[in-house]
Formats: structure tokens, C-alpha cells, sequence
């Protein structure tokens, strides 16, 4: 019966955050696929740019993520 | 001793050593406008609704998953934005003095990539189509090859005169050798 017990608004929003974050963590990681992909095929010099732009949104919504699971 | 040649850097996956690239052509940005509009307008909703979640939802739980929500679908946003980009930038349409290559990037994972040797060209036209491409100067060049070699569309470029010239004196070198 603990199970139930976990069961509780704040858990339920809790695993809510944790899948929104998720998301938005795997939505951007495919960006960065696709852009490793582009520049397979075009070699642009923009590329490190690019890189970092969307690294930045890779941490911060890895950051989002992680902050769940080191309170 | 140093081996001082100069090698060009590449600028496409299967370009040949011996190979220069002439032009580098990209669809018009100008195209691009109506999704930029609404992807600004987007993120300066979901930064607005930041000062307005806190006032109409007073259980404070559900207000802090729903700016959760906000700030992650402000970086979804921002990836899905920068993928457009992207997309863009990455199609090219290349002009090299062996061949024409089109790069096509439409959405995350779909590419077309056709290419087309130079002594295959038959024919270019030049089609004007749509008024935004007839207010902007652009203009797309219908490249017609010879058997089964595929066609190329230089989609909504700039300067479609210029390129065609280009591509019809190449041709012309590439017939006579």
C-alpha cells in the first residue's frame, strides 16, 4: 500500500516535469543530429557557431532534467 | 621535406580533388519570413505569459508546472527555430566546373540530394513563378539533362540570369571538349 501512498499531487506534477524536460532534452538532441547530418553533406564554416547555439539549448534543458534527480 | 602544397578545403561530402566550386547559390531568405514571423511572435508569447501564469492560477503547484512548461517549450521553440535555420542554410545548390549538385533539407531527417554532370545538361530555363519571387527578383532555373539522368530545379534564386550563363558556358566548354 505504499505505492498509493506515493500517489500524491505533488509527485504526479513532479513526473510531469520530469517528462516535459525530457522531451525538450530529446527535441534538441535531435536538432544537433540533424545538424551533424547537414554538415556531413554541405562543409560550412558557420559550423562551430551553429554548434555551440544549439549546445546551449542541450544544456540547459539537460540542466532542467538533472535538477530533478540532485535536489 | 615539407610538402608545401596547397590543398582546397572541401566544401561538399563528395567533392573531387581536382574539383572548383563556382557558385554556391541558397533558396531566397525571403521565403523564410512567414515561419521567422511566427516563431517571433511565438516566443514573445510564452515570454509574456511568464509575468501573467503566477496571476491567474492560484494553486502554486500547477503554476510552477505550467511555467516549467513555458521555459521548456521556449527551448523547443528555440531548437525547432534554429532547425528551420538550418534547414535553410544547409540547402544549397552548388555550381562546380564538373557538376550541378542540389541539396534539399526540408524537415528533420528528410534530405534529397540529386546531382547532374555537367556534359548531361541539355537545356536551362528560367520560370518566374508566384508574386512574392516577382516582387523579390527571384526566379527558378529548370535544368533539363539528357536520358535518365534527373532534372534540377535551382529553386527561387537570385540572380537566375547570371546563373544561367554561367551553367550554359560550361555546358557549351564541356560539349566542345
Amino acid at each position: 500500500m505504499d505505492f498509493i501512498n506515493l500517489i500524491t499531487i505533488e509527485n504526479v506534477f513532479r513526473i510531469v516535469k520530469i517528462i516535459i524536460a525530457l522531451f525538450s532534452l530529446i527535441f534538441t538532441l535531435l536538432v544537433l543530429r540533424n545538424l551533424v547530418d547537414l554538415q556531413d553533406n554541405y562543409k560550412s564554416k558557420a559550423y562551430p557557431l551553429f554548434l555551440i547555439l544549439i549546445a546551449i539549448l542541450v544544456f540547459i534543458s539537460g540542466s532542467f532534467l538533472l535538477q530533478f534527480f540532485f535536489n | 621535406m615539407i610538402n608545401d602544397q596547397r590543398v582546397e578545403p572541401q566544401l561538399f561530402c563528395t567533392q573531387n580533388p581536382d574539383e572548383k566550386v563556382l557558385k554556391i547559390l541558397r533558396r531566397g531568405f525571403v521565403l523564410e519570413l512567414p515561419w521567422l514571423i511566427l516563431f517571433t511572435l511565438v516566443i514573445g508569447l510564452l515570454i509574456f505569459l511568464g509575468d501573467y501564469i503566477p496571476s491567474f492560477v492560484t494553486n502554486k503547484d500547477l503554476a510552477s508546472v505550467l511555467d516549467f512548461s513555458r521555459i521548456s517549450l521556449t527551448i523547443m521553440a528555440l531548437a525547432y527555430g534554429l532547425n528551420r535555420y538550418f534547414n535553410w542554410f544547409y540547402s544549397v545548390n552548388i555550381i562546380s566546373d564538373q557538376r550541378l549538385l542540389d541539396f534539399e533539407f526540408s524537415e528533420l531527417g528528410i534530405k534529397s540530394i540529386t546531382e547532374c554532370q555537367i556534359k548531361n545538361i541539355q537545356s536551362v530555363n528560367i520560370k518566374n513563378e508566384g508574386f512574392l519571387s516577382f516582387l523579390f527578383g527571384l526566379a527558378t532555373l529548370n535544368i533539363l539533362t539528357s536520358g535518365d539522368n534527373p532534372n534540377i530545379d535551382f529553386e527561387y534564386i537570385y540572380n537566375s540570369n547570371e546563373i544561367q550563363d554561367v551553367i550554359s558556358d560550361l555546358t557549351r566548354g564541356a560539349h566542345h571538349k
